[in-house]
């Protein structure tokens, strides 16, 4: 009898345990309040697979060409059509990946980076980017849409253009322009209708994306031209969006464009005067604004062809040395404050003939807005945005860069596809969202009063700037701790951004070993 | 039946008036696991958290030999303090970690292209000082190849040619499964609850009652002594489950205190968690009766138990200390060892693994199966005369 009450015993506690178990893994599989992202992690015999809301999604390594660095990551294709008003008209793959959090469970908003340009590809900035967003990914997965027509997104490159590139001229050609824009158009026309492939288009991308992975809030960190992008965003869904992080943003009011060439001349007459208030500089180069001018009309009137060594082959290259490439690799050497600091010292040799330690770099230092105008995305985003809105300017005639942006942008746009473009495309920016603008202190795109003209239209917003720093801020200093906390907290007038007081100028080199100890 | 009941309830009743052994097995045993677990927690948060770079504190001799480099380096977070006379003497009495030394000659070096040099004092073999050379070396570095860069990009060559090939660390642990080494020590903490819930009862049971020599009148009673043995387990058995429902809801308090998702750690100690604990600790709460019982009936006094019991205790010990030690690989044979197979479950379920059926099912019929080995063992040592006697 005793046998058998314990057995009764044992049988009732196996149930109850099997009851339990059952409630466990019930409540288990069911995550914390709050986030709730569903994803589920499986690995079958044909590889590891990942959902996440209705996409499914496979480990790949993110790479960006010119660098064998690569970064893990879970990729899909997301297919769109490339007409949104004929759901019948070409299909298009949009490249999608996630840098996913270290977390158990990330948070269930997502951060998406969009980036610069345009024409660069959020996955392949991503490479470069990612130790920066170390602490955005403790809680966070990071969205990574390479927005169409850039990266493998069917992307507006001009490979046959881009090859004929070597024998550019010595004078800005417009008409040579108009012909080589018109080859690209050709070649990109056979895959797809470059008048598709605007900002405006790309939200609704990004909108549908957003709905695919579950409908996250997304908490956008744009960068440069990605700025405008989150701006259009914000503007079209308000409700998806939690955050933004724009970092060297350009106003929805500005026309991308118009006072590039007063930007870089400020920028540069910033960068030299730290110069000339450190002796040693000053004594070294004197006023190096104006060696630079000297050196521009020189070649103004007299452009030739020089050789230097190539900087990563050592091969001898010749190239044309021109105002136009003099004018663009400084622009390109002003974007951040390491090059920049080797402005004085390479404008000067470059004035007593010595053209390698500023050419050398031409091809190394990327461009943004604006700068490669080789992709085609940037012609079908300009030429639909801004092109037409360019005013000449006749005041920036004399600027270092003059009207050669303007015009060429211009030349580019008579051959160029106009997508259309909403009314309020340009009228700024009202939005209650918090938000942190970072500006540049030295940025010769986007000056730090781009920022506040944005900041004007936000409730909760806020703007740091970097000192002595240029364009794209975000691994700057204890930028990516704030970056984390900015995101997990979303109080951007509580953050304690007392870090970046540490930030400031990188002195000019005043020989090739460096600046003063 | 009614016989084991009878000695059950008068048990139950007699200890729980005993102040000493209501507050070992209801109040201390349950809740020094949670305790030390939100202590370690918090060691394991403050220690991630504390990652964000504070301002470093260092004396630097010869600064104005390098002003720039040095203007770079509180760039970094270093606040220049300061020259010490003696910095050898200095880092060797703890009176700084770490000195930062730049040598008159610095900037003639530094001029012509030639290696310069700066020193790094530190006593290696005082504590607290690594992190600070580590951050310290950390900025030299950061500097050190940035201007290395500059110097080859003014010279029109690529940076990259300074560093060939990158190196792309993949760490695929999480903040769950670096803390994984501090869980290993908490399944130990149930196994402590559950035997402490038990240790005054199996002691008062017998060797106590043996002392007072009441053990003899009640095994003249003619009822078979197993019949007694079990109620006197089941009393057991109530205080030490009792403790560790405690020890259960304890950990599950402790668990809304410790703000892990702060580190995107998902501790989940709620009624899932302690569902589970409970199910593949239940086979332990017998076992450890039974031990406890047995162990006691070989003492001859209250303080012997008592000592005996204490050693028993280091035991359950063992498993949980070898891993956190040694962590090693996981494998099923594991759960079918009973207190091994806890100690990798409850771990398991710390790490925000899940366990299966038929983890839990080999977890409970093994540790099930010895229960019932040694509550036979234990009965066979009742059965014997010697055990009434009391010297």
């Amino acid at each position: 009898m005793q046998a058998r009450t314990v057995l009764r015993v044992v049988v009732a506690l196996a149930a109850v345990g099997a009851l339990a178990y059952q409630y466990g893994r019930i409540k288990a599989r069911d995550p914390a309040e709050g986030s709730a992202p569903v994803t589920t992690e499986t690995s079958s015999p044909a590889g590891r697979t990942w959902q996440r809301g209705s996409l499914v999604f496979k480990p790949c390594e993110l790479g960006r060409p010119g660098s064998g660095a690569t970064a893990q990551a879970w990729c899909t294709t997301f297919e769109v059509p490339e007409n949104r008003d004929d759901p019948h008209s070409r299909r298009i793959g949009l490249k999608l990946a996630i840098a996913r959090s270290d977390a158990q469970i990330p948070n269930a908003d997502m951060v998406v980076l969009l980036a610069g340009g345009p024409g660069e590809a959020a996955t392949e900035s991503w490479v470069a980017a990612a130790p920066a967003f170390d602490e955005v990914r403790k809680h966070h997965d990071v969205v990574l849409l390479d927005q169409r027509g850039t990266g493998d997104s069917n992307p507006l490159s001009c490979k046959e253009a881009d090859a004929d590139d070597d024998d550019a001229s010595y004078t800005l050609d417009l008409n040579k322009v108009r012909k080589e824009v018109a080859a690209c158009l050709a070649e990109v026309s056979l895959k797809a209708d470059p008048r598709y492939y605007t900002t405006t288009i790309a939200a609704q991308d990004l909108e549908d994306v957003r709905k695919a992975l579950g409908s996250p809030a997304f908490d956008l960190v744009g960068v440069s031209y990605g700025t405008r992008m989150a701006q259009q965003y914000v503007r079209h869904y308000p409700d998806s969006v939690r955050s933004m992080v724009l970092d060297s943003p350009v106003p929805n009011q500005v026309i991308l464009g118009e006072d590039m060439a007063s930007n870089l001349d400020d920028a540069l007459r910033k960068d030299f005067a730290a110069c000339l208030a450190v002796p040693a500089c000053k004594q070294h180069f004197g006023d190096s604004m104006q060696t630079l001018y000297q050196l521009r009309d020189a070649l103004r009137a007299n452009p030739h062809t020089v050789s230097f060594r190539d900087p990563q082959t050592y091969k001898m290259v010749e190239r044309p040395l021109t105002e136009f490439s003099l004018a663009s690799v400084v622009r390109m050497f002003a974007y951040q404050s390491e090059t920049a600091a080797l402005l004085p010292l390479s404008i000067d040799a470059a004035a007593h003939g010595d053209v390698g330690p500023l050419l050398g770099q031409s091809n190394l230092l990327s461009s943004d807005l604006g700068g490669d105008m080789n992709s085609g995305m940037s012609m079908s985003v300009i030429c639909s945005e801004d092109g037409d809105l360019l005013q000449p300017r006749p005041q920036d005639q004399n600027a270092i860069l003059g009207n050669h942006l303007v015009d060429s942008i211009k030349a580019q746009c008579d051959v160029w596809p106009h997508g259309t473009r909403p009314a309020d495309f340009h009228s700024p920016l009202k939005s209650d969202k918090p938000t942190l603008i970072l500006s540049g202190q030295l940025d010769p795109v986007t000056p730090p009063r781009y920022g506040e003209a944005i900041l004007a239209g936000l409730s909760d917003g806020r703007q740091l700037i970097f000192k002595g720093q240029g364009h794209s801020l975000f691994s700057r200093g204890c930028m990516p701790q704030l970056l984390g906390q900015f995101i997990d907290k979303l109080d951007p007038k509580q953050l304690d951004a007392s870090c970046l007081d540490k930030l400031g100028p990188t002195p000019a080199f005043i020989d090739f070993n460096g600046a003063s100890p | 039946m009614k016989t084991t009941l009878t000695v059950f309830v008068k048990e139950v009743k007699e200890n729980l008036r005993d102040r000493r052994t209501v507050l070992s097995a209801l109040v201390f045993g349950p809740l020094i696991g949670p305790l030390i677990f939100v202590m370690i927690m918090n060691t394991v948060l403050t220690r991630e958290l504390n990652k964000a770079d504070q301002p470093i504190k260092v004396p630097v001799i010869g600064a104005q030999y390098a002003p720039n480099m040095i203007d770079a380096l509180k760039q970094q977070g270093l606040q220049p303090q300061p020259p010490v006379a003696h910095p050898e003497e200095a880092v060797r009495d703890q009176d700084a970690d770490v000195v930062l030394r730049v040598p008159e000659d610095f900037g003639k070096a530094w001029q012509k292209g030639e290696v310069a040099q700066v020193e790094l004092i530190y006593d290696s073999s005082q504590r607290d000082a690594g992190s600070s050379v580590e951050r310290v070396k950390n900025m030299l570095e950061t500097y050190v190849r940035r201007q290395g860069a500059m110097r080859l990009v003014a010279r029109g060559l690529s940076p990259t040619m300074m560093a060939p090939v990158s190196l792309n660390e993949r760490d695929q642990s999480t903040p769950q499964s670096r803390a994984g080494q501090m869980f290993a020590i908490v399944p130990y903490f149930f196994v402590l609850t559950v035997f402490m819930g038990g240790m005054y009862l199996a002691i008062d049971l017998t060797a106590g009652e043996r002392e007072r020599q009441s053990l003899e009148p009640l095994f003249a009673n003619p009822v078979p002594r197993w019949k007694v043995l079990l109620g006197k387990l089941a009393a057991i058995c109530v205080f030490s489950l009792t403790s560790l429902l405690i020890g259960v809801t304890g950990f599950g308090v402790a668990g809304k205190l410790i703000p892990a998702e702060k580190l995107g750690m998902l501790l989940n100690l709620g009624p899932s968690f302690a569902g589970q604990v409970l199910l593949i600790m239940f086979p332990l709460v017998i076992l450890l009766a039974s031990l406890q019982t047995l162990v006691a009936a070989f003492a001859k006094s209250y303080r012997e138990a008592q000592s005996h019991l204490s050693m028993l205790m280091l035991v359950p010990a063992l498993p949980s200390i070898l891993l956190s030690v040694m962590p090693v690989k996981v494998a099923q044979w594991m759960y079918a060892v009973p207190l091994l197979g806890q100690q990798v479950g409850i771990t398991q379920l710390l790490r925000g693994g899940e366990l299966t059926a038929q983890e839990i099912a080999s977890c409970m019929l093994c540790g099930l199966l010895a229960a019932m080995l040694v509550t036979l063992l234990t009965a066979r040592v009742y059965g014997s005369e010697r055990l009434a006697i009391s010297t």
